[in-house]
């Protein structure tokens, strides 16, 4: 007997089909993009699925099954997030969630990437609210009061920001992948509620609206994470410090405990916490040091620290922050410009401690002294042929080193010199 | 490499269905358990899942959900071409290959192809294949 199959093809018989193509899509997707990594659970190609509701998915579907992937990957790595519908966003937070931990350890930006969409997924369902909440009731029936429910709602962005501090805590001291991709995650929220449509800037206004409160909590727990993450990080470090200074070896150890930190400060990303740890921390050893006039001891201490002073003044010069560390930064400079191989150096570094610290003093006596050197050094020069140019050069370099430290002996050496200086123009005029 | 395993996932159990549904899922899954050690983990899961219900909502928005699929045209109203098997179709094996399990089931490739065919050997796509789409029932 001859049938034809659509006289018996039934709608169920469709959609079993369509499940199955959507299934074998997906695991063609995920053998395509990380095959060593076990793949995510069948229920996951409802993504395909709804992806394909759309226009441009059904495409990119189409093109799935005939084994070009990289459209249906573009879509679910930059499809609009406003324009997907709730489910479709849960499939994609989680299947997103599952590629970073594919690729964490070998690729931690691109990890790191996927993470941000997936949590932007969370927060534009915490947005939207409704599918999260009704999805919550369904699951806990009577069990959750409507209060428990929008909170477990408005939790579930903060919950993977939690996930994502534990793993950067987790790893910061081993320095790993994992981490340093969670680490740069907390480090990209604001960008991840931009994506979900949260306005970041209205975030901070007072009072705040529920989407802004939202924007407001993620970000203010990413940043208590990330402090987290770094205080596990560099806590060893600031004990070893401590025991090195109970056991007065603290100059000869420092640079060597201090090591691991400027390594952190990179894998941060160069994060200004690591800079005001590093310079607090270095500063007692730098002064014993700089008493002792161990100069070479210094300078290799302090070599290592340079890229870190630097950007920290570059931040107090851009945005007048921290302020608590312009006397810090200030004294590291004073210290680079102490063991500086050339006069012309030392002056420069003893004028960029006083741009960042107008008022500091150790930079005013140093600079003072290296001007009345330069001074003399133009007067040495200058033994045989003198002139007005010359004078006036050295005593306006004079009148800077006295309005730095009037009370300087360099000074008064100079000032005597700069006396028989002038005889000597005046003599070769006449 | 081990991944996050979701109890709703892992267990086959849809979240919305609630915990009576759980409880008798694992019931099920409890009467099939042939070690200890697997029914203290089952008994462990059970309990994450019933007396918890923060928990249980957790998980339930850590699991995918189960979604339906995407409206198609039937075969029987769409393009006839839905219905023809491709010339170049290994019939039976295209089919079983496609839905082999991610766990192991797999059937043999065919020769040449090897394990890893993935993504870069496009299998011949379900609407085409011959067993399901045969406009004549083979015994006549």
């Amino acid at each position: 007997m001859a049938y034809t199959l659509d006289r018996m093809w039934r709608a169920e018989d469709e959609a079993l089909l369509s499940r199955l193509e959507d299934e074998r899509i997906l695991e063609r997707l995920w053998s395509f993009v990380h095959p060593a990594y076990p793949p995510p659970h069948a229920r996951a190609a409802g993504l395909v699925a709804l992806m394909a509701r759309a226009e441009s998915g059904r495409a990119a579907r189409a093109h799935a099954e005939d084994g070009e992937l990289e459209p249906l990957t573009r879509l679910i790595e930059r499809a609009p997030l406003d324009e997907l519908e709730p489910e479709l966003l849960h499939h994609l937070a989680l299947y997103l969630a599952r590629v970073a931990d594919a690729t964490c350890d070998a690729s931690p930006d691109a990890a790191s990437d996927a993470r941000l969409r997936s949590l932007a997924a969370w927060l534009a369902l915490t947005r939207q609210r409704a599918y999260l909440y009704d999805l919550a009731q369904a699951v806990a029936g009577a069990h959750l009061s409507p209060f428990e429910l929008g909170r477990a709602v408005d939790d579930a962005a903060l919950d993977i920001v939690d996930a994502l501090g534990r793993d950067a805590e987790q790893g910061a001291r081993g320095r790993t992948n994992r981490a340093r991709s969670a680490w740069r995650t907390l480090a990209r929220v604001p960008e991840a509620c931009r994506a979900a449509g949260l306005d970041v800037h209205d975030a901070r206004a007072e009072p705040p609206g529920r989407t802004e409160e939202v924007a407001r909590r993620v970000m203010a727990r990413a940043e208590s994470k990330r402090s987290l993450a770094l205080e596990s990080a560099l806590a060893p470090i600031a004990e070893a410090m401590a025991d090195a200074s109970a056991r007065g070896s603290l100059s000869g150890d420092a640079l060597r405990i201090l090591r691991p930190a400027t390594t952190l400060w990179s894998w941060t990303e160069y994060d200004e916490a690591v800079e005001r740890f590093v310079i607090d921390q270095v500063s007692d050893a730098a002064w014993e040091l700089y008493r002792d006039n161990r100069w070479d001891d210094l300078r290799a201490l302090i070599a290592p620290i340079h890229p870190l002073v630097d950007n920290l003044c570059k931040r107090i010069a851009e945005h007048h922050e921290p302020m608590g560390y312009l006397a810090s930064c200030a004294h590291m400079l004073v210290f680079r410009a102490e063991t500086a191989t050339t006069l012309g150096d030392q002056i420069a570094f003893a004028e960029r401690a006083l741009s960042v610290c107008p008022s500091h003093r150790n930079a005013q006596i140093v600079l003072c002294s290296y001007l009345c050197r330069s001074a003399l050094h133009t007067m040495d020069r200058s033994a045989f042929f003198v002139g007005d140019k010359n004078v006036a050069e050295v005593e306006a370099v004079l009148a800077r080193a006295e309005a730095l430290n009037a009370s300087s002996k360099s000074l008064e050496e100079a000032k005597r010199r700069l006396v028989a200086f002038k005889r000597r123009a005046h003599r070769r005029q006449t | 490499m081990t991944a996050p395993v979701n109890p709703f996932e892992a267990y086959g159990i849809d979240p919305r269905d609630g915990p009576q549904a759980i409880t008798e899922r694992f019931r099920e899954l409890l009467e099939d358990a042939k070690t200890d050690e697997e029914r203290e983990t089952l008994r462990a899961a059970w309990e994450e899942l019933t007396l918890h219900p923060m928990r249980r909502v957790r998980a339930a928005f850590g699991a995918h959900p189960r979604s339906s699929p995407s409206p198609q045209p039937s075969p029987g109203v769409g393009g006839s071409s839905v219905f023809q098997p491709s010339p170049g179709s290994s019939g039976c094996r295209s089919l079983l290959s496609g839905l082999a399990g991610r766990g192991g089931n797999r059937l043999p490739p065919p020769p040449g192809e090897g394990w890893g065919g993935g993504a870069a050997a496009a299998p011949t796509p379900l609407r085409l294949d011959p067993i399901l789409f045969s406009t004549r029932n083979p015994r006549n």
